[in-house]
């Protein structure tokens, strides 16, 4: 039977960086608009299930949810997703090995595979600013009919 | 064993999404500066057009499954770090399992029900 370890920083690890750096503040981060998208994916899947009962049902939902509140928090979501799907591919490539360059022996001056991920990490951050500013344009600037 | 395969599935479906959500961001929320065409996308006669195409149901099946099961698991790996019994542990993944497949089939019929109307 696999034995289970207690965890020793409990919740509280799942926000406290400690001295692990910037990139476990950008998985904290990950884990939370994570949380947020599956929040509003099971929403979603309800919302736009009504689309199956008629015209009626649907107009009546979007009525609900054509508010500016919900448009803001649509727009904040749209950020979260571009942040996780590009954090994400962040991580997948690192887990995988890649993006962190070859061994090397632990030779003064030491290399660490930080360095080279790193740049990996801000280019993520970067593109994700850029898919901000274009979901605000799409959002809030080119609207239908406007 | 199990878990590792579970999470190699989980980091194949994250990149499946990044194509999946990707382009039905892009056809819902980028759509004016990709200058896709078309009206509101979340109009009525927009909607039903999507929902009977064979290629956008298939697609929103694959975008259920896949984002159900990333997000699930995530939640799972996030929750199983609270210290817990084994027997815990197996409890929440059942909780998990089904609340899925039932959010899951009801997805799966409503866009169902969507493709068949007026056929």
């Amino acid at each position: 039977m696999p034995r289970t370890y207690p965890n020793r920083l409990g919740i509280k690890g799942w926000i406290y960086g400690g001295h692990y750096g910037v990139e476990r503040y950008l998985y904290a981060l990950h884990r939370l608009t994570g949380l947020a998208i599956l929040l509003y994916l099971i929403l979603h899947i309800f919302v736009v299930g009504q689309r199956a009962w008629g015209p009626n049902a649907w107009k009546g939902i979007m009525a609900v949810v054509d508010r500016p509140v919900f448009h803001f928090l649509e727009y904040l979501l749209f950020i979260a997703v571009f942040y996780h799907m590009l954090n994400g591919l962040r991580l997948f490539f690192v887990e995988y090995g890649f993006l962190i360059g070859r061994p090397h022996q632990p030779i003064y001056p030491y290399r660490f595979s930080i360095h080279k991920q790193r740049a990996w990490a801000i280019l993520a951050l970067i593109l994700a600013l850029l898919f901000a500013v274009l979901g605000y344009l799409d959002f809030f600037v080119f609207t239908h009919g406007g | 064993m199990r878990e590792a395969k579970l999470w190699t599935l989980y980091m194949i479906s994250g990149m499946f999404l990044v194509f999946l959500l990707g382009a039905h961001m892009a056809v819902m929320h980028l759509d004016d500066l990709l200058r896709l065409g078309g009206g509101d996308p979340l109009a009525w006669g927009e909607v039903l057009q999507r929902a009977q195409s064979v290629g956008y149901l298939i697609t929103y099946l694959l975008l259920l499954t896949v984002g159900l099961y990333h997000g699930l698991y995530g939640l799972r790996s996030i929750l199983l770090e609270i210290p817990m019994s084994l027997r815990t542990q197996g409890v929440l993944t059942r909780i998990i399992v089904i609340g899925g497949l039932l959010v899951w089939a009801y997805g799966v019929l409503t866009a169902w029900v969507a493709f068949t109307r007026g056929a």
